[in-house]
């Protein structure tokens, strides 16, 4: 019953304005929202904010991508960004080319960039766009913790699978899913050999506040019901220079996140910039299971030299998983 | 399905006879309407499953994000597989002239119909958003193989049914005026249906060559649908589906699970429509035998498909067969192999098995199997994926399938029951016209060769590891010992006053550097590191002097990371400002302002050149009594401005009496298409003389053109850039199956035509 409510709030407020609405966008064509938006601008950070204290304003992501305030009455005139988003979304950045690389001496499986993820993409606690996950190669050898996010694969074999180009590779390596045209069919979640993508069984958190949402490809933002998602390496922070949402949540010194075509990594602790070929030399870096010849984007430093406390037992003594 | 017309040269009254005896279940009787009664309530019951989970989604099954395919997806394979039988039966023995299966043609093409009708059902039931279907030929990828699984199912499914019907035309003009029991609007659909048969020789031969060019066309199609079936699986990477010898391996299959429902059809035919004359026990003997042999070729794929992974015991392969063998699907497993494969494939060894009762029961088993065997394709497979399955509630992780969806795979047989039904009281299921051939019965039927000395191979698994704890060390020894700092760095001191605003600066470049290990400061909250990292309010950090601090933030050692790179001098100093706000007997003391060089120069500055390709030169300059001179004794650090952050190049460099410091040029150093890198310098001094920094655009680095990483026309890439074979070959086998079926509709028409020319003389 609350959901209905709340829906028929805006139609009310809209259909008198609909035709001093439909004057403002002749006079300034069809992006002129963005402009309006612009006046009423609140910036990203509003993304977290509490949407019941402001009730006649609504989020939208306008044509140039900024997250803003808009009156709930003008929500219609943004919905041509939906495409120009779409479209964006396909392109990607010029140039680029996103490569991420994950220290495992340094994780200590804190999941503040589990959290991070999640509350940026709006999913439940058991909804990973990324894990971190408790390894061990044999009984020998030592437990790490290994954060794992979507490898945005080179040769990916979910974008080969999907029916529809729903799952797409971006020109910049950006593996991306349209959540308004996936069908659900979940072949791409039966290809992928990282276990990466998750699958909106249920109805998805925020989806009655995140219905007047612009749906942006970039962010899987609103998530919809019977459609597939996973991690976009943050697209939408990209987009600003902005690092990863998981990146700059880690709390220890992870990870690292740059552009392999300027040779430089990020990292999200420190924000300190090093060159990404090096620090894979000098770390002996690798990547998640290349007998697959996936061709991640994501690489690995070994956990050597760890600095903290691991658990002292070996994970296989109560895990069922497939570490034997 | 020979050109021979036997009515013309059959004996009227055999004709009578056998019309009457084939036609005597075509009638809409108190029984039939009872159980199609019975049939749709069920069917009412399950929907109502489908509309729950229409409205909350997949959530309502036992799916998860571990097995994401379950029992649907189990269902649909076998409903594909099951109407292969249609094939077999009517194309491939058809067409090498097998004549004992005349009377079991028709059953096996309603089979196939209603399997491969309702299996396309069955897949729209897994999907998500079964609302998007459309988007399937919207925006289909030739490069999936649910495109062509889609399309190869439909064509399918239209060709079964064209195999079902085009024979039954003759039977359709003989039932004229003989339909005793059924209602008069079914005359009138047989009349319609029959298109002006007259029984003449050409219409015999023009229907003869329609049905065999759809037995030649069914082949291909058989094959296509079933085997782009298995790559639903045998595409991925995951062990248990990354096989070669999945599309024999399912096709085998399917004949064995096609072959049971066809003896269970024709044993129910038999006793409940009274055609013991017809569907003879050689028919059940015989079909024993045809069981008996595809059976076997399914279990020599059985054999290879787990023997062979079995034998090498690959990581993950021996997960998935130990899971199988001696694991939590064991039970599964093995009383799907036993009692559904190697067990009737012996039984049917035996004459007295192959009997109408005995022959039913075996297959009753052989078909439970064949869909249990589905269920053990599709689901252990994905609860062993290559990462550890972590982080999940427990209800997650293991697949049970739930009312609901049970229910609707009900819905799904229900609904293959009430077409076969349908389909076998509306029309005669044995063909009457091919049955007024003399000497009916065949002599020379199927041998099957059977080889009952294949030995058996045991498969030694090893056992499961034992699990022992493992004791981590870490290597604490080598940062036991103190941390020493450079004399004339201990002594280090900020030259400006730490004001309200130092303090505020500081909090927050605390917050985001320095909490996650260090905690909120006297809330006793330090990461457990080795060795710990101090709490600011600590005896341990505030002994440190100003220099101690600023030292060890800039370099940093071990676990503690080095700053020098990412704070400027002035932001270490709002740390140290931070830091020392916890000390109540703290007092700053400043950097006396006459031992600096600052007050030496104004307007400093700093000029960045390349030299020899290979160092970067960086003069820094300042004015002296107004006279621009080189300042010597700086420390420099140069960065490469890159997106997210400034890449440091070299160690900080500290100018000489030229006031010239140089860089080397790291190799490879990647600059934009014309080798252009935004460089950054600045002085590292920031308390000795302010901010002095300087961005410059120089040719210091190689070339970069970006290439797109979608550019390639790989083998399975975006729809503009797919294959061209594949972008051919989908056009062109489509087109071929719809010239064929005008084909057909030509022929139809023709002798339709023939009838009525007839007709009207």
């Amino acid at each position: 019953m609350e959901e209905e409510k709340i829906d028929q709030v805006p139609e009310k407020d809209e259909s008198p304005k609909e035709n001093s609405r439909r004057d403002f966008m002749k006079r300034f064509g069809l992006y002129g929202a963005a402009t309006v938006a612009g006046s009423a601008a609140l910036y990203m950070g509003a993304r977290f904010q509490n949407t019941k204290a402001d009730k006649d304003m609504v989020r939208v992501l306008t044509a140039d991508n900024k997250l803003v305030m808009v009156p709930r009455a003008e929500i219609e005139a943004a919905h041509p960004t939906v495409k120009g988003l779409l479209k964006k979304g396909r392109e990607g950045i010029a140039g680029k080319k996103w490569v991420m690389v994950v220290d495992l001496a340094k994780c200590r499986n804190a999941r503040k960039c589990v959290t991070a993820c999640q509350s940026a993409h709006h999913l439940r606690p058991h909804e990973y766009h990324m894990n971190t996950l408790a390894m061990q190669e044999s009984k020998d050898t030592a437990p790490y913790f290994m954060p794992k996010t979507c490898q945005h694969c080179d040769n990916p074999p979910c974008v080969a699978v999907c029916p529809v180009d729903a799952t797409y590779k971006r020109p910049d390596g950006i593996v991306l899913i349209d959540n308004e045209r996936c069908i659900g069919c979940r072949f791409c979640m039966a290809a992928c050999p990282y276990s990466a993508r998750m699958f909106h069984w249920q109805e998805p958190q925020n989806s009655v506040e995140d219905k007047e949402l612009t749906y942006n490809v970039e962010l899987n933002v609103p998530q919809k019901k019977g459609t597939i998602s996973k991690c976009l390496f943050s697209a939408d922070q990209l987009r600003e220079e902005k690092l990863p949402y998981c990146v700059s949540a880690c709390p220890n010194g992870v990870y690292y996140f740059g552009d392999e075509n300027e040779d430089a990594v990020t990292n999200g602790t420190t924000k300190e910039t090093v060159s990404f070929s090096e620090l894979l030399r000098k770390n002996a870096g690798y990547r998640l299971m290349p007998e697959l010849g996936t061709e991640p984007r994501v690489y690995y430093l070994p956990p050597k030299n760890r600095l903290f406390d691991f658990p002292e037992t070996s994970i296989f003594e109560d895990k069922h998983d497939n570490q034997v | 399905m020979e050109s021979v017309n036997h009515y013309k040269t059959a004996d009227p009254g055999k004709i009578d006879r056998v019309a009457t005896d084939l036609l005597r279940s075509v009638r809409l009787n108190k029984s039939f309407l009872l159980w199609m009664t019975i049939l749709f309530v069920v069917l009412a019951i399950c929907l109502f499953g489908y509309t729950i989970q229409l409205r909350k989604g997949l959530g309502v099954t036992g799916l998860r994000d571990i097995t994401s395919w379950g029992m649907y997806i189990a269902n649909f394979v076998f409903f594909v597989a099951s109407s292969l039988i249609g094939m077999l039966i009517s194309s491939v023995l058809g067409l090498i002239g097998i004549k004992w299966i005349k009377p079991i043609v028709r059953i096996a093409e309603i089979i196939a119909v209603a399997f491969a009708a309702v299996a396309g059902l069955v897949i729209i039931s897994d999907m998500g958003r079964p609302d998007r279907l459309p988007n399937v030929f919207l925006h289909g990828r030739l490069q999936s193989p649910i495109l062509w699984d889609v399309t190869v199912v439909t064509v399918y499914f239209l060709v079964s049914l064209l195999l079902w019907f085009l024979p039954m035309i003759p039977d359709l003009a003989i039932a004229k005026g003989r339909l005793q029991h059924a209602p008069k609007w079914l005359g009138q659909v047989y009349e319609i249906l029959s298109f002006k048969w007259i029984h003449s020789d050409e219409q015999y031969s023009i229907l003869n060559k329609m049905v065999r060019t759809l037995m030649i066309l069914i082949v291909p199609l058989a094959f296509a649908i079933h085997t782009v079936t298995s790559w639903l699986f045998a595409v991925t990477l995951r062990p248990g589906w990354d096989s070669t010898i999945f599309g024999p391996y399912f096709i085998s299959g399917a004949f064995v699970a096609g072959s049971a429902a066809l003896i269970l059809a024709m044993f129910f035919y038999r006793n409940n429509f009274k055609l013991k004359d017809y569907l003879t026990e050689e028919h059940f003997n015989k079909m024993g035998q045809l069981l008996g042999l595809v059976a076997i070729v399914y279990f020599y794929f059985n054999l290879n498909e787990f023997l062979i992974p079995g034998y090498k015991l690959k990581k993950f392969d021996a997960l998935h067969i130990h899971n199988l063998f001696s694991g939590g699907h064991a039970l599964l497993f093995w009383s799907t192999q036993l009692l559904g494969l190697v067990i009737p494939i012996f039984m049917v060894f035996f004459k007295r098995m192959r009997k109408p009762l005995p022959l039913t029961i075996i297959a009753g088993f052989v078909l439970v199997g064949a869909w249990l065997k589905r269920y053990i394709i599709v689901v252990p497979t994905q609860e062993h994926p290559f990462l550890p399955v972590q982080n999940y509630p427990g209800e997650w992780i293991v697949y049970k399938p739930t009312l609901i969806e049970i229910g609707v795979t009900v819905a799904a047989f229900l609904l293959v029951i009430i077409i076969v039904t349908t389909l076998s009281k509306l029309f005669p299921v044995i063909p009457i016209a091919e049955h007024l051939e003399e000497g009916e019965e065949t002599k020379q039927g199927e041998e099957v060769r059977e080889d009952n000395s294949k030995k058996r191979k045991v498969i030694k698994i090893g056992k499961a590891l034992g699990i022992i704890a493992l004791m981590m060390i870490v290597p604490a020894v080598s940062y036991a010992q103190e941390w020493t700092v450079p004399p004339e760095k201990k002594a280090r001191l900020s030259d400006t006053m730490f004001t309200q605003e130092t303090l505020k600066q500081g909090t927050q470049i605390y917050q985001s550097y320095c909490k996650s290990c260090h905690g909120d400061p006297g809330k006793n909250n330090v990461t457990k590191l080795v060795p710990p990292p101090p709490d600011p309010v600590s005896a341990q950090t505030q002994q440190n002097t100003d220099g101690d601090l600023y030292f060890k933030i800039q370099e940093g050692r071990g676990p503690m990371p080095s700053f020098k790179n990412s704070l400027t001098s002035i932001e270490i100093w709002q740390v140290i400002c931070y830091i020392r706000s916890f000390n109540k007997n703290y007092e700053q003391q400043l950097a006396p302002k006459t031992s600096g060089t600052n007050l030496k120069y104004s307007q400093l500055k700093m000029d960045l050149s390349i030299y020899h390709d290979s160092l970067l030169l960086a003069a820094a300059t300042g004015l002296e009594n107004g006279i621009r001179v080189p300042v010597p004794a700086v420390s420099i650090q140069l960065f490469a401005i890159r997106y997210f952050g400034h890449m440091a190049l070299d160690e900080a460099k500290t100018t000489d009496v030229k006031g010239l410091a140089s860089f080397k040029i790291p190799e490879g150093l990647r600059g934009d298409s014309l080798g252009l890198v935004k460089l950054h310098a600045r002085f590292s001094d920031e308390d000795q003389f302010g901010v002095v920094e300087e961005d410059t655009v120089l040719a210091a680095g190689v070339p970069v053109h970006p290439v797109s990483l979608t550019a390639k026309r790989a083998m399975w890439n975006v729809v503009e850039k797919a294959p061209i074979w594949v972008l051919v070959a989908y056009p062109v086998g489509l087109l071929a199956v719809l010239a064929v079926l005008g084909f057909i509709m030509l022929q139809l028409r023709k002798i339709f035509y023939i009838g009525k020319k007839q007709e009207s003389k």
